[in-house]
Order: C-alpha cells, then structure tokens, then sequence
C-alpha cells in the first residue's frame, strides 16, 4: 500500500500535483497495481540477465554532419511564448 | 453518389486503374460518409477535407499519366500520434491540443509517395494509454458495430474507421496491443509488426521500446499492401532493422499445409469468454482441415505479462512524457509564478488522469530504492517471456491465441477500474515484449452480434508467416464474416 507521503514525493518527481481530493483514489489506484505487480517477486531471476531491447543490437553510428529538418522559424511556431526568437519561460530566479 | 464504403484498398486501386473511379469520387464519398456516420461513432478527431480533395487531384493526375499503384488514390485515416508536417498531431492530449507537427512521420512520406489520400486524424486513448479509446481528451470513440460499447484501443479510432466503411485501410501504433485489440473488438484486420521492421520516427513515444505502427484493413491483403508500403529501413529511426522488406503480397497464396501451429496452453484459461474461445478452436479445426499441424504448446511466463508491461512501459512513459513541460510547445498553464510551479502546472492541467496514474507508477519504479525491485526486475522477467517465445517458435512457426479475452465491452464497463482494464490487453502485451509481430483477424461475432477476432503471432521478421497462415484463415473461417457490415 502506497502511503499519502509516498503519493506525495513521486508527484513531486514527476511534476505533478495530487489534489487532496484525489490522493486517496491515486494510492488506491496505484496499491492495486503494485500488488499485482507483486507477483514477479514468486519468480527467481537471480541469474537470469535483463532485456532492454529485444532485437541484438548494439550502438547505431553514423557521420556527425549537421542536418536541418526544419527551420528555426518553423520550430517557434509552437512555442507557447517567445523574445526575440527564444523561448521565454518565467523567472527562474529572484 | 457511389457507395464505396465495402470497398477494400485493392478492389479500390483496381477501379482506379481501370478508370471506373476517379480519386476524387472516393475521397468526396468518404468525407460524406464521415459527416453523415461520424457524428455517431466519433472515430476522426480531425478531418482534413481540403488536404484529402488536394492529394486526390494529384492522384488522379498521376493516374492520368499512367502510373499504377496498390495505394494510388486511395484514402487512408492516420492515429493523432503519427505527425504529418503542417498539420495539428495531438494524441488525443490537451497538452498538445495546438501542437503542429513541422515535419511528418516516415511512414506519412512513404504513404504520401505512394500517392495514398490522408483523410485526417483519428481518436485515441490519450497518448495510446488505454485499451478503449475512453481515454480520449475529446471523448470516447463509439463502436460501429454498437454504439454502446467500446471500440477497443488504444487505435480505437483507426479501428473505427474502417469498420464504419470511411476508408478501406488506417494506421495505428501498438504498444501492449493497441492495434490488435480494437481491431478484434471491430471485427477488422490489425498488424504489429515486428519491432524494427516499421520507422517510428514521427511517432509519438509512448514506451520506445515496445512501440510499433502498423496497419488496419478490412482484409488481410489490404494490410499486407500497406506494410509493403511503410516498412523498411529508415536511418532516422536508430532502432529499425537494416534487412530486405519481402513484398508480401507474395505471402497471401502460400500453401499452409505442413504449417506447425501452436496453441498456447497457458492461453486457454478460465475467465476467457466461451464464445472467444470457441472462436479460436474452430480457427485451429479449419486450419487443421486444410492440412496445419495444430501441437499443444507453452508459453510458461504468460501469467507475469501484465506485471512486466505495466512497469517497464510506464517507466519508459515517465521519461518520455517529462519534455512535455510548456516550453517549447503544447499548452502552458497561466498558472505558476516561477519556472518550477509553471511546470507543475502545465502538467497537471495539461495531462488526462490516466496518464498522470502511468507517469506515477513509471516514477515510482525508477525512483531511488526501488529501481532493483520494479525496473530491474521486470527486465529480468522480460527475458524469460522473450526465451519463451524462443523455444516455441522452435517447435511451431505459427502461434495462435484469443486476440482479447472477451468482444467489446461496455462504454464505462471499465472506467474506474485501471486493473480489470489493464488485463483486457493479456493475450497481446506478450507479443510486444517479445518484440515479435502479431495480427487480428475477424473470426466471427458473439450472440450479441459483437466481433471476436483470432490472433495469430511468428518469430521475429517473420511476417512471411504470418501473412501466409492469416490468409488462408481468412479463406477458410465462415464466410459470412466477410458479408456482415455495421448497422450505420
């Protein structure tokens, strides 16, 4: 079972905010899924090796020449907000 | 106007060729079926109608000087996680609800090369987390069959779209079996291929490891058509597989006898419904018939499949998902006073309540102290479920399976129960982990007139098989299948 503190600190890693009126829902939600989870712990995988990619290969190279798929303007088109062609975000610090 | 809605892309690209069809009479009869039919199931999340006319002219231009092709004028819908230059792509998110894409997927410019007509945008579960299309931020997807029930997903609107008879053939991306499942719950024809043998640049990441686009159609050919058309190697996707794409219109007449069929043991449990599953024995009796070799099998680690996805695929979403931060794109909340709280903020208003539950679990498995005993651990299970596959297919080329435990459920059924909804997907998510590829195939309908589709599953770049096997399935099963449309 997930505690409200536990909900707590993974919202804050994940920049999320739980409203009070959700955390119980959320750990309810998040406990069942764990206690399922639960069941790999029946299995010995102590020797057995991790798979992070199922085809075998290793690191994929290739000539460090720059490319341009699109512009800089076509990039700020999306930018929620802008100055003088960068992004703007509010203050960082005081 | 003609009604083209029954039509498959290879009876369309035959009609075009002879000239008794114009793209452009297609593409119009689409987009009135759309506006007449749509407002019911709810399938396109965007219809691009001037684009689609644009691409059918040219089409019938290049038609007009001769050129030939199976993909030709023909329409096809896209899921809202393939970007297409120019256009708005935003997986059925708020956070990118005015996102436009400044290029296109590689899939797109290999369809848009193949002169295929792109109707539009299809729903989905919000960045392909769901398996009904309920996680949509604009609302459910309806099933055509009945409107009450679900259409599956995540792709349950390219699922849609062609059960509805908008286009004959879409895209989709499969993760835990978001293509496959809404195409059995849809009673139409749904491809995973193997991982690496489609680009995913331009698709959205969800879990990278696990991701694939692939094709819907109403017929096994028509899916072997597309995959023709958006397979190969594509150095901008570090993951797709430099190897030879076979055509595999070539697979479809290949005799089936001699063919080791394997049925999963592990596959035929209790809390499948009876009417999946004697779906599945009748596939396995018809294939025997025509001279398969049907053998018992196992799959020992099927029951841990579930456990495995939900950690590593929601680990590899939690850091996916973190560039969605109101800076460089997408919506950014006006709340927040600092760079820190605007983060906050946009996230939390920005991202559906399933997809902040999936970018929590993934944190949580990833964070300091339980990294060994979620992530670490799965991967480890990963490999057994991967061995599995191994030493079946040494026994047997093809594997065949319920694609879902029970047809379509209903809308609401399941959503308020993230488990029972997580374990709709556990006769597909193995086929990911595995990285094998994987098709549904329309094998009939439950006495509520709701599909069931039969999957099957190869070894890796095996589509050969695969395509073979669901071919002569489709020859085979009952044939009013193929007669039956939606109530629309």
């Amino acid at each position: 079972m997930l505690t409200t503190e536990e909900v707590l600190k993974v919202a804050q890693l994940a920049n999320l905010r739980i409203p009070d009126g959700e955390l119980a829902a959320m750990s309810a939600g998040l406990s069942d899924i764990l206690k399922h989870i639960g069941q790999l712990d029946k299995l010995d995988t102590s020797s057995i090796p991790p798979t992070s990619h199922v085809l075998e290969m290793g690191n994929v190279f290739r000539e460090d020449v720059v490319t341009s798929l699109f512009g800089h303007e076509v990039t700020m088109d999306n930018a929620p907000a802008q100055m003088h062609g960068y992004f703007s975000v509010p203050r960082i610090i005081e | 106007m003609t009604d083209y809605s029954k039509e498959t892309v290879a009876s369309l690209a035959r009609k075009l060729a002879n000239g008794e069809a114009s793209s452009v009479e297609i593409v119009k009869s689409s987009i009135e079926r759309i506006k007449k039919v749509d407002p019911q199931v709810r399938a396109f999340l965007r219809v691009e109608e001037n684009d689609a006319l644009e691409s059918a002219v040219m089409a019938d231009k290049r038609l007009a000087s001769g050129e030939r092709g199976p993909l030709l004028g023909v329409p096809l819908a896209i899921k809202d996680n393939i970007v297409v230059e120019n256009r708005i792509t935003t997986c059925a998110s708020r956070i990118l609800e005015n996102f436009k894409a400044p290029y296109s997927a590689t899939v797109i410019k290999k369809l848009r090369a193949a002169g295929a007509v792109i109707l539009g945008k299809t729903n989905m579960d919000e960045f392909a987390m769901g398996s009904s299309t309920e996680n949509s931020a604009y609302g459910p997807t309806r099933n055509p069959w009945d409107t009450k029930a679900v259409p599956g997903g995540s792709s349950g609107g390219s699922a849609a779209a062609v059960a509805a008879g908008y286009c004959p053939a879409s895209l989709g991306s499969d993760t835990g079996g978001s293509i496959r499942q809404p195409a059995s719950l849809c009673g139409v024809v749904g491809l995973k291929p193997t991982y690496g043998r489609v680009s995913r640049f331009g698709l959205v990441a969800f879990a990278s490891s696990l991701d694939q686009i692939g094709p819907f159609g109403r017929t096994v050919e028509d899916a072997a058509l597309l995959m023709n058309a958006i397979g190969g190697y594509d150095p901008m996707d570090s993951t797709s597989v430099n190897m030879p794409l076979p055509d595999f219109s070539d697979s479809l007449k290949k005799d089936i006898k001699g063919l080791v069929v394997g049925l999963p043991k592990e596959y035929f449990i209790e809390g499948i419904d009876p009417e999946v599953q004697k779906v599945v024995r009748d596939a396995a009796d018809r294939l025997a018939k025509e001279g398969a070799r049907i053998e018992e099998i196992s799959l020992p680690h099927t029951e841990y499949a579930i456990s495995v996805y939900y950690v590593l695929a929601t680990a590899e979403a939690s850091s996916n998902l973190e560039r969605y931060d109101g800076v460089r794109y997408g919506y950014r909340s006006k709340n927040g006073a600092d760079l820190s709280s605007m983060y906050t903020h946009t996230r939390t208003e920005g991202f559906g309540a399933e997809v902040k539950r999936r970018i929590m679990l993934g944190t949580y498995a990833l964070s300091s102290g339980y990294y060994d005993a979620y992530y670490l651990k799965a991967q480890k299970v990963r490999t057994l479920i991967v061995n599995d596959f191994k030493d079946a297919f040494k026994k047997c080329r093809i594997i065949l399976t319920p694609t879902a435990p029970t047809p379509a459920f209903d809308i609401g059924e399941k959503a308020n129960n993230p488990l029972q909804m997580y374990l709709s997907d556990i006769f597909t998510i193995s086929t990911n982990l595995a990285g094998v590829p994987g098709i549904s195939i329309p094998g009939g309908f439950s006495s509520g007139g709701r599909p069931i589709g039969v999957q099957m599953m190869a070894g890796h770049f095996d589509e050969d098989s695969l395509f073979a096997a669901a071919a002569a399935y489709e020859r085979l099963r009952d044939t009013s299948i193929a007669h039956r449309s939606p109530n629309l």
